[in-house]
């Protein structure tokens, strides 16, 4: 067996999620992941990527709902496909397309997840209260789920991923229907629970895990692309990012041509942020990176599409400055 | 061990708490009074040729039993087979399937829930039984065990049967839809026609060939002409004004026949372990479990 990396110094026991070379195939031509491998240690691991990438599709696989077609996945050196129960009573998870029972009130619905955990006695009458008040409905709490909005849906969803205390705690799309201030309270949220858990956080919005992540692991079209510190994958790009002006005429011409984070109208021009390996234009300048330069950078890479980086040596005439 | 039934209890309970308070569970409460009326407005007869028993507490227990048999083995089928769809459609099955619920537990969970659907159906039948009597007047004494025990030993077991095999057919991917719709029809009919056509009273769900030969026998003692004829008649023509109140005391609950009864909670319960090992705990991706159509 792998030596595990990362120890949990309160329980003294192991805390590591391994993934290894995991394919799902769907249909003989549509392949959700392919030979994905990661290790995860305690923290917050950020999972970005683009819609239809495969995140879901790893979620569901490290949550035990559905199976890799091959791969292994160990939760501290256990197989989960042959001992699912070894992750299940230890997982907190957040499907992104999670639904309510209407009619019961947010109370009776945790109380129903609670039992499926195999959580009765008081103790759990108390956890549900206080993951109530966590998720600020206890105001609510006897009114039928079915009359919350998708907001209040989406804490209810939080709280019963909660209920078990997860060593584990797999979140995927959390902040979608969130308003600002309460994903703000939710990434918050997120980072006082990490510490001895590893918690990972499906999304694809880049500004979700900027602030939390320990690690973030980037994915596209099933495969991994990066993974690595959130510092690192910014010094990765140091000297790929640059600003660009051109006449608001021949925007959608750089469009084409160039991998573009961000555009800005001034009053000298459109002003790109462009991702590129070397200077794509005579007087582009350098800027800082951001992650979601990053991300754009190595989910381009990852999509292999065709980009400036390709044509030639890349350089555009910038025009008219 | 206390600690499951709490688990099995609260998982049960939730189901049943949504389920009842669906505006559907309302509509079928008010249209199963109106079968209870139908059989006191003489709508639901138990017929032997001319005959008919006096409405005592044994006769009105029967009457009612054998017509939530009669209606709500097929019905009942149809009312409750969502339990795991609901869970599908609603995706409380995605939160569910991440959690250490074995899958006999959440198949349980979900047959006693629709036991419970189909068990109010049959309260329902029962008070309308008790006001029954009330309202006919036929016979002032009031016997409880002569009541309730048609209830508990025909009813319930039927009715536990038919939540089963819902959940049965919810499990096998060609009989999930449409067609396990229809094929059901086929299967009641045939299920229920063939034990009594061939006088197979253990096999026999409704209870109909167990309860002929005692009221049959009660009739044949005041007529010796009587020629056997029986049958639960459910609309107008099968009113009772034309026919002659024969006395029945209620049925000889034999050994046999009560463990013919309760060998049915039996066969449900392999019913569940059965479709447990179908079930695919929602998992979508995963390719269809088939029992192929013998």
């Amino acid at each position: 067996m792998e030596k595990n990396e990362y120890a949990c110094p309160e329980r003294n026991i192991a805390i590591e999620l391994l993934i290894e070379n995991i394919t799902k195939q769907y249909t003989p031509t549509h392949r959700g992941l392919s030979e994905f491998s990661l290790r995860i240690g305690p923290g917050i691991l950020g999972l970005l990527g683009p819609n239809g990438a495969g995140k879901s599709t790893l979620m569901r696989i490290l949550a035990t709902t559905t199976r890799p077609t091959s791969g292994r996945v160990l939760w501290n050196g256990i197989d989960i496909r042959q001992s699912p129960n070894a992750v299940r009573e230890t997982l907190g998870y957040l499907p992104q397309d999670f639904g309510v029972y209407p009619n019961l009130s947010a109370r009776e619905f945790l109380e129903y997840i609670a039992a499926a955990k195999g959580l009765v006695g008081p103790s759990t009458s108390r956890r549900i209260d206080e993951l109530l008040e966590l998720v600020n409905l206890t105001e609510y709490k006897k009114r039928p789920l079915g009359d919350y909005s998708g907001g209040m849906k989406q804490r209810v969803g939080i709280a019963q991923a909660l209920l078990n205390d997860p060593k584990l705690l797999i979140v995927d799309e959390p902040t979608a229907g969130l308003d600002p201030e309460e994903r703000i309270r939710f990434r918050n949220l997120l980072s006082d629970l990490s510490g001895d858990r590893i918690i990972i956080l499906s999304t694809h919005i880049v500004s979700d895990v900027e602030a939390a992540a320990k690690t973030i692991a980037l994915i596209a079209k099933g495969k991994l692309v990066a993974h690595s510190s959130p510092e690192d994958l910014l010094a990765s790009i140091e000297r790929k990012v640059w600003n660009c002006v051109v006449p608001a005429s021949e925007l959608a011409a750089a469009r084409k041509v160039f991998r573009i984070s961000s555009s800005i109208n001034r009053s000298d021009g459109v002003h790109l942020r462009v991702i590129a390996d070397s200077c794509p234009a005579p007087g582009a300048e350098e800027l800082s990176p951001n992650l979601e330069d990053a991300y754009l950078y190595y989910i381009s890479e990852g999509q292999s599409t065709e980009l400036a980086r390709t044509n030639g040596n890349g350089q555009l005439s910038m025009g008219n400055r | 061990m206390s600690t499951y039934f709490t688990i099995l209890y609260r998982l049960t309970k939730a189901d049943v708490l949504e389920r009842t308070r669906r505006y559907s569970f309302f509509v079928t409460m008010v249209a199963t009074l109106y079968v209870g009326y139908s059989a006191y407005a003489g709508n639901i007869v138990l017929r032997l040729g001319n005959y008919r028993g006096v409405y005592n507490s044994a006769w009105v227990g029967m009457l009612m039993a054998l017509s939530v048999v009669t209606i709500y083995t097929i019905a009942g089928f149809y009312i409750v087979k969502n339990a795991v769809e609901r869970d599908e459609l609603t995706r409380v099955g995605q939160i569910l399937a991440a959690t250490r619920i074995s899958n006999f537990t959440y198949i349980l969970s979900k047959l006693f829930s629709n036991a419970f659907i189909l068990m109010s159906i049959t309260g329902i039948m029962f008070v309308a039984g008790f006001a029954m009597q009330l309202g006919k007047s036929e016979s002032g004494a009031f016997n409880l065990p002569a009541l309730l025990l048609p209830f508990l030993l025909i009813a319930l077991p039927a009715m536990f049967l038919t939540a089963g095999i819902a959940l049965l057919f919810e499990n096998i991917s060609w009989l999930r839809g449409g067609f396990g719709n229809v094929f059901f029809i086929f299967f009641w009919a045939t299920s229920i026609a063939l034990p009594i056509e061939n006088d197979m009273p253990a096999f026999d769900l409704t209870g109909l060939s167990l309860v002929r030969p005692q009221m049959q026998e009660a009739v044949r003692s005041k007529d010796p002409n009587y020629k056997d004829s029986f049958g639960l008649n459910i609309g107008p023509e099968g009113q009772t004004k034309d026919l002659k109140p024969v006395v029945w005391n209620g049925m000889q609950w034999t050994p046999w026949i009560i463990f013919t009864r309760l060998s049915w909670f039996a066969w449900t319960l392999l019913l569940a372990v059965i479709s447990s090992l179908l079930f695919r705990r929602f998992d979508r991706a995963l390719p269809k479990k088939k029992l192929s159509p013998a």
